[in-house]
């Protein structure tokens, strides 16, 4: 191989290795895709079950960790939804909310409503029929109150000249969300109310057009949304408020709903259940270990899939040493598919010539375990505490914030065979005992 | 140059080869120095490819914008993100990159679709930590790059291996850096030229020259892991390595480098370091201390203290040193966390060691930092522990007296005693006795120093500025302005010491803002303007903000006062928007109670004198609450009862021009009680007596208006009576002139102004 050519075949596989959602329905990311949860743990099969089974409706949480390619799972379950013979809606909240302000219970209704009415123009669903039932002139409509005047920019004739979208406006324009929020005030249940009437008149249209009205709705990249410096921790306690104090609004009537959340909704997950009589899903990492007893074991089923995703994406025989070096970094990786691809991408990064020796584990390990920031002491022993218990148990409350911190952060992983668990990841688990 | 740097080099350099879509990096570490080589190398080599580099160097509030614009525009090539030149905060640089970061991480996907090319953010170590927290979708993403390293000598590794003993000798000029500079210059030894630069730094760093001392310390620490693996390495370097880390932990808590800090105490820390273990402890509290962890850092500074006992019976004056700094550091910060009384218990029981008073007294910027922690924990206990600073005046005697009876005369003992009292006084309400008091002590310290810097010189300008706090107050206008004219000719002879100069310049400037005062009382209302332009004028970067923040008040109420109301009204309304910021979500302290209740009260003044009472009625208000909710939590500080009597009466006055008298005259009855009360405390204060008039002629007034002619011409008499006993004792106070000349049915609105002595600061303390 010339030298060109190895840097051609590095940059592809550079491509290949990057951590971002594969896409289902696109046949060369479809060609990047491998399973990696076993059949009964596999969270795409337990929300399909989950929706199978409640024939009616249902509502899911997702307690997104990231790096687990939870995103490329949801192209997944949309494109099983739509063989399943479902009617999918799949919206993206990072274009309908601020992410740096608390979220309020009467605009999230709102966006999601809005949303939907939005998603409901795909001609799988109700196409061009959906501009009749569209959300926002509806609600302009019942709720007068509604400060619609801010959306619009007249001339001195009184002739619109500019409109913005209600959207938009919800998640850039402070003033517009304040005003909003004031119109409602605390009529909620009439909000609730009207949403849901809506909701019906959509479930009509869609029962009209396909002949039955089997509705998933799937509400994705609510745990982007993080706050700033000042407002993280109302935005966090928003989130929870949300969820927690008016959950069942937000499920909608005879419709399946999956919500994708923030991950450190898992540590409430006995409260969401009570308050959904639903359930929530915690997108777990890929258990590489067994727990036996108070000890780890390799689980090689789970390597073995590992390794096939490896294989999708890249010839590792070309930049590791050999199989061992590949379990070594697969071990390393915790099961988080961002560090394994991130590992790769260094280990690749170590092999600049076409006749380069393959490298060792440790190039690649070392290379990523830099990339996390230093612990302090008070981190160290919650992180002791967590891997000594494989979960939170003993833990003080207090610990709660810095739990979700490490959750958010992938320092801690969260694994499910069993029942879930969690660990330190083991790239940090060096950092814990180097200072005892 | 570093294996660090070298990798980081590689890395950027193969991931600009490979990565043809959107990527993200940090280019982080503590020496800007391989950051910047980093950032030709790069330059370099998109120019040679053909891809454009964008360096993006801005302000840190500016940052996030480059993440908005990327999103708008994404122009293809490299681009650069790093603050640009210039002095910033450590906090500032955090909170700029921390929006960046922030607005990043929430546009990762865009980025990710639309972006062909790379972002690197350049900064502090401290980048790492931040993308973690704040953004931990760009960190999924992010190439990890290793720290750049710090800048070692060039050819260490060519360093011959020689056997030198010799770094306990003292040079001829021990104490002077450039000669140790040199020396390690001249020297090829590597272990020879580690010695010599840890000297230098030592040097550089007992003089606080922080910026000089960092590049010498980081060189000595490189020269330092070199040698450890050669046959040079004695266990005498090692001791020296262990204090070369002290040092440098010291360096970076300087620099609000906590990382680096504590990878320093541990570094230090991982061996036998019995010689270090006390230092590292302090350093460790404030590791601490900057972590946030203020209750634990003050704990571990108390632990220091506790081995004083053992230090001395030990007769180790090194261990002694140590615990003489920890009894510093727990003097500084104590009030900070509402422990003043507490902290300054430990410290007094420190001081009354000879041994650790010796300690300190070698080390005169620890000195220094010791008499303005002092000062300030005397001001803080005498608001809100009267019962403390007692206590405090009892201690600083005996204290005093054991110094005299054990050696020379130490009179910043009995300065401190005398300024103690003094403070317990004022906030009993006995300013005059008080300012009294200072006087004696200014005099005497006159006449025993004669020195213009140092402990002496820091110690009578601490007095000093209290004493023309006071003479605002209390002296007559022409003693007041003598005092303060003597005070301000008298600072500028003194010279600035590096751990003086912020608490001198602040002194100045309170100095000033008093002199203002004076000359505003005087009836020289565009010199007192004049006055305070000349000194605040400055760009603002320098100078105390607090004091800034007094001279706006000042100035808007003299702009009011010379019809620049609208002027007035917008520099007041900056203040008062300011200083919310400032407060928003904290404890209200003393200082920025004052700072609302007489802008407030200033800017009600503006309105009501424009006629719009209602406004000025919601502005009074607002001086109202803030002075009663303070003065509720601190029942014993009268200065605080003094503040509600200032705002209880234009608000009575502003009531009474909307027609509303028994409101009115509630609240003037209110500011009666409180304006006699003020006055019993403290009969010489002229001040109080002329509020107290002001408050009568307005009762008159009110009374006069609702029917009760001999209420009314009661309270005018005794008001009239006041200011003619007052005019008698200070003919030059134009403020009593004003008043007399006022027409009895008339007292006007919006001449709240001529109440009170507002606006000061007490940062002269610091």
């Amino acid at each position: 191989m010339t030298r060109r050519e190895w840097l051609e075949l590095r940059r592809r596989y550079t491509r290949n290795l990057k951590l971002r959602a594969l896409d289902y329905s696109d046949a060369s990311d479809r060609a990047l895709y491998a399973p990696v949860h076993e059949g009964a743990h596999d969270p795409v099969a337990r929300l399909m079950r989950t929706i199978d089974d409640d024939e009616d409706q249902s509502t899911q949480l997702v307690a997104g960790f990231r790096g687990t390619g939870k995103t490329t799972e949801f192209s997944r379950l949309e494109a099983m939804l739509w063989e399943g013979g479902y009617l999918v809606a799949r919206v993206d909240l990072d274009e309908h909310i601020d992410h740096h302000s608390p979220i309020d219970v009467r605009e999230f209704l709102l966006v999601m409503a809005g949303a939907l009415g939005e998603r409901l123009l795909d001609p799988r669903l109700l196409g061009d029929e959906a501009v009749a039932l569209g959300f926002w002139s509806h609600v302009s409509v019942v709720l007068p109150e509604l400060p619609t005047d801010l959306l619009t920019v007249r001339d001195a004739a009184g002739v619109v000249v500019q409109t913005a979208e209600w959207k938009r406006a919800l998640r850039e324009d402070l003033d517009f969300r304040e005003r909003v929020r004031k119109a409602i005030g605390g009529r909620l249940a009439l909000l609730e109310g009207i949403v849901r009437a809506w909701h019906e008149r959509v479930l009509a249209a869609l029962q009209k057009r396909h002949g039955h009205a089997r509705l998933v709705l799937i509400v994705d990249s609510l745990e982007h949304i993080r706050g700033t410096y000042e407002t993280a921790p109302q935005v966090h306690e928003s989130v929870r408020e949300l969820f927690l104090a008016h959950g069942r609004r937000l499920a909608m009537p005879r419709t399946h709903t999956v919500f994708s959340v923030p991950a450190f909704m898992a540590l409430y997950a006995d409260n969401v259940a009570a308050e959904f009589a639903g359930s929530l899903v915690a997108w777990s990492a890929c258990h590489v270990f067994r727990r036996e007893g108070g000890d780890l074991a390799l689980d090689a089923d789970t390597v073995a899939r590992l390794v096939e995703l490896v294989e999708k994406r890249i010839e590792w025989r070309r930049v590791l040493r050999d199989r061992d070096a590949l379990v070594d970094v697969i071990k390393a990786s915790g099961g988080s598919m961002r560090d394994l691809l991130k590992m790769l991408a260094e280990a690749l990064a170590s092999v600049p010539e076409p006749d380069s020796p393959p490298v060792s584990a440790e190039v690649p390990i070392t290379a990523v375990q830099r990339g996390y920031a230093t612990l302090w002491a008070d981190q160290i022993a919650v992180l002791r505490k967590i891997a000594a218990h494989r979960g939170f148990e003993g833990l003080d409350s207090k610990n709660r914030e810095q739990v979700a911190a490490f959750l958010d952060a992938g320092v801690v992983l969260c694994y499910l065979n069993g029942d879930f668990w969690y660990d330190v990841h083991p790239l940090m688990k060096p950092r814990l005992t180097a200072g005892s | 140059m570093s294996g660090s740097y070298l990798a980081a080099k590689q890395r950027l350099l193969t991931q600009l080869e490979l990565d043809e879509g959107f990527w993200f990096t940090l280019v982080a570490g503590p020496d800007d120095r391989p950051r910047d080589r980093l950032r030709r190398v790069v330059r370099a080599w998109c120019a040679e490819h053909e891809v454009p580099f964008i360096d993006h160097a801005l302000a840190p509030e500016e940052l996030a914008d480059v993440a908005r614009a990327l999103s708008l525009r994404p122009t293809p090539g490299v681009h650069w993100v790093r603050a640009g030149e210039g002095r910033f905060s450590v906090e500032a640089l955090d909170r700029g990159f921390g929006q960046l970061l922030l607005a990043m991480n929430e546009r990762r996907d865009a980025y990710v679709r639309n972006l062909r090319g790379a972002v690197i953010v350049e900064g502090r170590a401290s980048l790492l930590r931040l993308l973690q927290e704040l953004a931990p979708d760009l960190f999924s993403i992010a190439v990890p790059l290793p720290e750049t390293g710090r800048d070692p000598i060039e050819g260490v590794d060519e360093a011959a291996r020689d056997d030198l003993v010799w770094w306990h000798v003292l040079p001829e000029r021990a104490d002077e850096p450039a000669a140790w500079v040199e020396r390690a210059h001249r020297s090829d030894a590597i272990s020879e030229r580690f010695v010599a630069l840890t000297h230098a730094a030592e040097a550089l760093m007992s003089r606080r020259e922080f910026s000089h001392a960092a590049p010498v310390l980081t060189d000595a620490l490189a020269l330092a892991e070199a040698c450890a693996i050669t046959d040079a390495w004695t266990p005498s370097l090692a001791s020296l390595r262990r204090r070369c880390r002290v040092w440098r932990a010291a360096l970076a808590i300087e620099e609000r480098d906590v990382d680096a800090a504590l990878a320093m105490i541990e570094g230090a820390s991982s061996s036998d370091s019995s010689d270090v273990r006390l230092p590292l402890a302090v350093e460790r509290g404030n590791a601490l201390w900057a972590r946030g962890e203020r209750a634990s850092a003050l704990d571990v500074w108390t632990g220091v203290v506790g081995e004083l006992r053992s230090a001395i019976a030990s007769d180790q004056p090194e261990r002694v040193a140590a615990c003489a700094e920890g009894a510093v550091c727990v003097l500084e910060r104590g009030h900070h966390i509402g422990r003043a009384a507490e902290t300054f218990g430990v410290w007094r029981d420190a001081m009354r060691v000879a041994s650790v008073r010796d300690a300190i007294s070698r080390d005169e910027p620890l000195q220094l930092r010791m008499w303005i922690a002092a000062a300030r924990t005397l001001f803080h206990m005498s608001v809100v522990d009267r019962g403390a600073i007692n206590e405090a005046v009892g201690s600083l005697l005996s204290i005093a007296s054991a110094v005299e009876s054990s050696g020379p005369a130490a009179p910043e003992w009995s300065a401190f005693a005398a300024l103690a009292a003094a403070e317990e006084q004022a906030h009993s309400g006995g300013r005059s006795n008080a300012l009294a008091q200072l006087s004696d002590v200014l005099a005497t310290l006159e006449r025993t120093t004669a020195e213009k810097q140092g402990v002496a010189a820091l110690t009578w300008a601490i007095v000093a500025a209290r004493a023309a706090e006071l003479a605002v107050a209390v002296a007559t206008t022409s003693d007041g302005e003598a005092l303060i004219h003597h005070i301000i000719e008298r600072l500028r002879t003194l010279r600035d010491h590096p751990e003086t100069v912020r608490v001198l310049r602040a002194i100045r400037e309170h100095v000033t803002l008093a002199r203002s005062r004076v000359l505003e009382r005087a009836g020289m209302v565009d010199e007192a303007l004049r006055v305070l332009d000349d000194a605040f004028a400055a760009p603002a970067l320098v100078g105390d903000p607090l004091s800034r923040v007094a001279a706006s008040i000042a100035r808007g109420r003299l702009l009011q006062r010379t019809g620049a109301r609208e002027e007035a009204a917008k520099v007041l309304r900056s203040v008062i928007a300011f200083a919310e910021g400032v407060t928003r979500g904290r404890e209200l302290s003393a200082q920025w109670k004052h700072f609302f209740v007489y802008a407030w009260r200033d800017l009600g003044d503006v309105y009501a004198a424009d006629k719009d009472h209602e406004a000025a009625r919601r502005a009074y208000q607002s001086a109202l609450t803030y002075a009663r909710r303070y003065s509720r939590r601190h029942l014993d500080d009268v200065e605080a009862v003094h503040e509600v009597s200032i705002a209880l009466h234009p608000l009575g006055m502003c009531l009474f021009h909307l027609g509303e008298f028994r409101e009115a005259q509630r609240l003037l009855n209110e500011d009666l009680a409180l304006s006699r009360r003020l006055v019993a405390l403290d009969p010489d204060d002229p001040m109080k007596a002329r509020d107290l008039a002001l408050c009568l002629l307005s009762l008159s007034r009110v009374f006069d208006t609702m029917g009760d002619e001999i209420a009314a011409r009661e309270a005018s008499e005794e008001g009239r009576d006041l200011l003619r006993r007052l005019a008698l004792l200070d003919p030059d106070d134009a403020v009593v002139e004003t008043l007399r000349k006022l027409d009895p049915q008339a007292p006007p609105a919006g001449t709240s102004g001529q109440r009170g002595q507002a606006p000061r600061t007490r940062r002269g303390h610091r």
